[in-house]
């Protein structure tokens, strides 16, 4: 054991290292400097800005911003959604697939515009490599992007200090800087550090070959270390396999996991950093990076104590769940033996905090308490790190909630940074925080008490209501991972010939998804324009820091607070009654 | 709720999942099960255990072709021309027309096929079922994310009078 919490120590050494020097490049990109890439990537970026015929330098307004951001998103959503019907005319289609149903395809599409990447397919069996590469990647870049983008227009908003102010930056600019300066390199870089750990990238047809027993099967292939890359550093999640990081094309060694889980967290963390730099005081950026590290810290303490343990179960059977020459001992059932329990639960963790939900073991076959980590990460609403962008601004929503409720402690008129929070800021915040469960839990409602989530669940009792609960959860917060057992696509072939979506699962799945995502957004960018508008303040004798060790125990309660008081009714009603059972369900 | 969770749970859900299951291990034995480990995608588990991959999609095996097509339990089986029209448009899914020069994940004109499992009349939406064709559904589809999109849109003057 002590082994697994140095490699988990190690991990989040070479993170904090690493985040002064990509929130600070990232903080440069967002100044619109002029950083190292610009020479390389400027012409290009200039070339964009001429094709769409955009003043890049040009200030919009929130509202300017937002619309904007949704018919940029429209547009990737039906470009999607024809890939994705049109699979037998395209090209590099070597194994013949034919394209998914409507229903699937409407939940896919929506699911990797909004950064969920939730998959009710296999994509070896049912996407081509072009629908792979033109469409799911593509929108892994777009959708990291626009989350980036929507924080960035935040913090300039909080940085205002011209009164009445009304611009929050160039959406277009964001757009296209997010994706060639950051997104882009590092996802190239990453790429090639995969390929060269064994992950593989190949437009071969799937190899056939005979097994010893005289069986014969398909092995199959793709382009992944290039999707692979992008998938864990915009924290997207989508596999290009079926069992995703699990995968040994995917992940093979314990290094290419180590790199896949640095990716993940690289963007979300590194952000703080930015914050912190773009205000004019990187304590702020500090403030929120311990409020984040203390509960990630905690998640994943838990989980990995609890996988080391075993379950019941194996104690009950006299098994021995002792580390042992070539084992880490533990529970081990539905992880990878190369991976160990250290580097499941991390992983665990690391893709339920953020909004990544790769998976590189199976989240059903994790212990009770082990298996409470990913709900109670999902209940924090993407505040943990969350995904990239939508994890800080996440997290500043809740700082302003934390800056109200802390100054009717203290009699005075809160202030954030300067900015006096008012009532619009308050009414905004607070449909921000509670969107996000409330779509979760109307998914999940409707989902158990009508009958039509009845043949999506494949569980009886807490444990079939904790698949249906887990799976609106993951998909309102943009996660995508999956407690396994809920379907919305029977396929019995590859190449979804003969294959049927569930429509109620995959359309009401799909709309959970967009509501869930653009709200928050929506609102986030009204918070940036109320914000931007007003003039700075300096601090006086009663204004609430935001820096120091007392907000962030502040801000840690109302996370934990808010998180408690809108899912516990459903935890009850799912894993902890099962808990409290005998019953096997 | 649980009791109502359970009882929902002894009506469509399993009882498709365990024909579902039961399908795949007929194809499984058929193809040769080490193959399948290799691959990492399904496990040779009974099917209580089948759900336990880490991204739960209920997808079939990659095995050869003919082994989709054998030894099929009898009420799963059906001939194509005894196909409903909705399992034929599948089929023609994406304007194809069938096969058309796909050798792989395609089915051979007169073979036995192994009809996908569905859920229960009475748990079926009305979209899911026998009527309109492929063409109408996309067109539903996209009209409903662009629906979904311009509320978004109207949602920003919305908040704006917040």
């Amino acid at each position: 054991m002590t082994q697994g919490w140095l490699q988990i120590a190690f991990f989040c050494a070479v993170l904090v290292a690493c985040m002064p020097l990509l929130g600070g490049y990232m903080a440069r990109v967002f100044r619109n400097e002029t950083v190292g890439l610009t020479r390389i990537v400027g012409p290009l970026e200039r070339g964009i800005y001429r094709l769409l015929r955009v003043d890049a330098s040009e200030d919009q307004d929130w509202k300017g911003y937002a619309k904007s951001l949704i018919v940029v998103s429209l547009l990737f959503w039906i470009a999607l959604y024809a890939i994705l019907r049109t699979q037998t005319i395209q090209p590099l289609n070597p194994q013949g697939f034919h394209s998914g149903t409507w229903d699937v395809s409407f939940n896919t599409v929506s699911s990797f515009l909004t950064n969920t990447n939730w998959q009710y397919y296999g994509g070896e069996t049912t996407m081509t490599y072009f629908s792979q590469m033109a469409g799911l990647a593509v929108q892994n870049f777009i959708s990291a992007a626009i989350g980036i983008v929507v924080v960035v227009a935040l913090i300039r908003g909080i940085v205002a200090r011209r009164e009445g102010s009304r611009g929050i930056g160039n959406f277009w600019q964001d757009l296209t800087r997010t994706t060639l300066y950051i997104l882009l390199p590092l996802s190239i870089l990453g790429a090639v550090l995969l390929m060269s750990q064994g992950v593989i990238q190949s437009f071969s047809h799937y190899l056939g070959f005979h097994a010893l027993n005289g069986g014969s099967g398909q092995l199959a292939l793709g382009p992944v270390a290039s999707q692979e890359s992008i998938k864990e550093l915009g924290t997207n999640g989508g596999g290009f396999f079926n069992v995703n990081s699990a995968m040994p094309f995917e992940n093979p060694n314990t290094l290419s996991n180590f790199v896949e889980l640095f990716l993940i967290l690289a963007i979300p963390t590194s952000l703080t950093y930015t914050y912190g730099r773009m205000v004019g005081n990187r304590r702020q950026g500090w403030a929120i990076f311990a409020a984040m590290s203390i509960l990630f810290v905690a998640a994943v303490a838990v989980v990995f104590v609890a996988e080391q343990h075993g379950t019941p179960a194996q104690h009950l059977a006299g098994v021995n769940t002792h580390a042992i020459a070539g084992s880490t001992g533990g529970n081990l059932e539905g992880k990878e033996q190369r991976f160990g329990i250290a580097n499941s639960g991390l992983w665990t963790a690391v893709t339920t905090v953020t909004s990544c939900g790769a998976v590189n073991a199976a989240f059903e076959s994790l212990t009770g308490i082990g298996g409470l980590v990913p709900f109670a990460n999902l209940s924090a609403s993407e505040t943990i790190f969350g995904g990239v962008g939508t994890g800080l601004y996440s997290m500043l929503l809740y700082v302003i909630l934390a800056v109200f409720i802390g100054g009717l402690m203290v009699g005075r008129t809160p202030e954030f940074l300067g900015k006096k929070i008012e009532a619009r800021e308050i009414k905004l915040t607070s449909v921000g925080v509670l969107f996000t469960p409330i779509a979760a839990l109307i998914g999940a409602a409707l989902a158990t008490g009508t009958k039509y989530g009845a043949p999506s669940v494949y569980a009886s009792g807490p444990q079939g209501f904790s698949e249906s609960m887990y799976a609106y959860l993951s998909q309102a917060n943009n996660n995508g991972s999956a407690f396994a057992g809920y379907t919305g696509y029977y396929q019995p072939n590859p190449g979804n010939v003969g294959a049927h979506g569930i429509t109620f699962a995959d359309v009401l799945g799909g709309l959970t998804m967009l509501t869930a995502r653009y709200v928050p957004i929506l609102i986030v960018l009204a918070v940036a324009g109320s914000l931007a508008r007003k003039k700075i303040a300096p601090a006086g004798l009663g204004t609430m820091r935001t820096d120091n060790p007392t907000f962030v125990v502040l801000l840690i309660g109302v996370v934990v607070l808010v998180g408690a008081l809108t899912f516990f009714p459903a935890l009850l009603l799912g894993p902890i009654v099962q808990g409290l059972t005998s019953q096997v369900f | 709720m649980v009791e109502h969770v359970l009882l929902e749970q002894h009506l469509a859900g399993p009882a498709l999942e365990v024909a579902q299951v039961e399908l795949g291990l007929a194809q499984h034995d058929a193809a040769g099960a080490d193959v399948l480990d290799q691959l990492g995608r399904q496990e040779r588990a009974p099917p209580r255990n089948r759900h336990q991959e880490p991204g739960d999609r209920r997808v079939a095996l990659l095995v050869e072709e003919h082994d989709q097509i054998v030894d099929a339990p009898e009420p799963l089986a059906v001939a194509v021309a005894q196909r409903g029209a909705d399992d034929e448009r599948e089929v023609q899914d994406g304007g194809s027309g069938g096969c058309g020069g796909h050798a792989r994940g395609c089915y051979a004109r007169g073979t036995v096929l192994t009809k996908s499992p569905r859920p229960a009349a009475e748990f079926r939406c009305q979209l899911d079922g026998d009527g309109p064709s492929v063409l109408v559904m996309d067109i539903l589809a996209i009209a409903l994310g662009v629906l979904t999109f311009v509320a978004l849109l109207a949602t920003i003057d919305l908040l704006d009078r917040v």
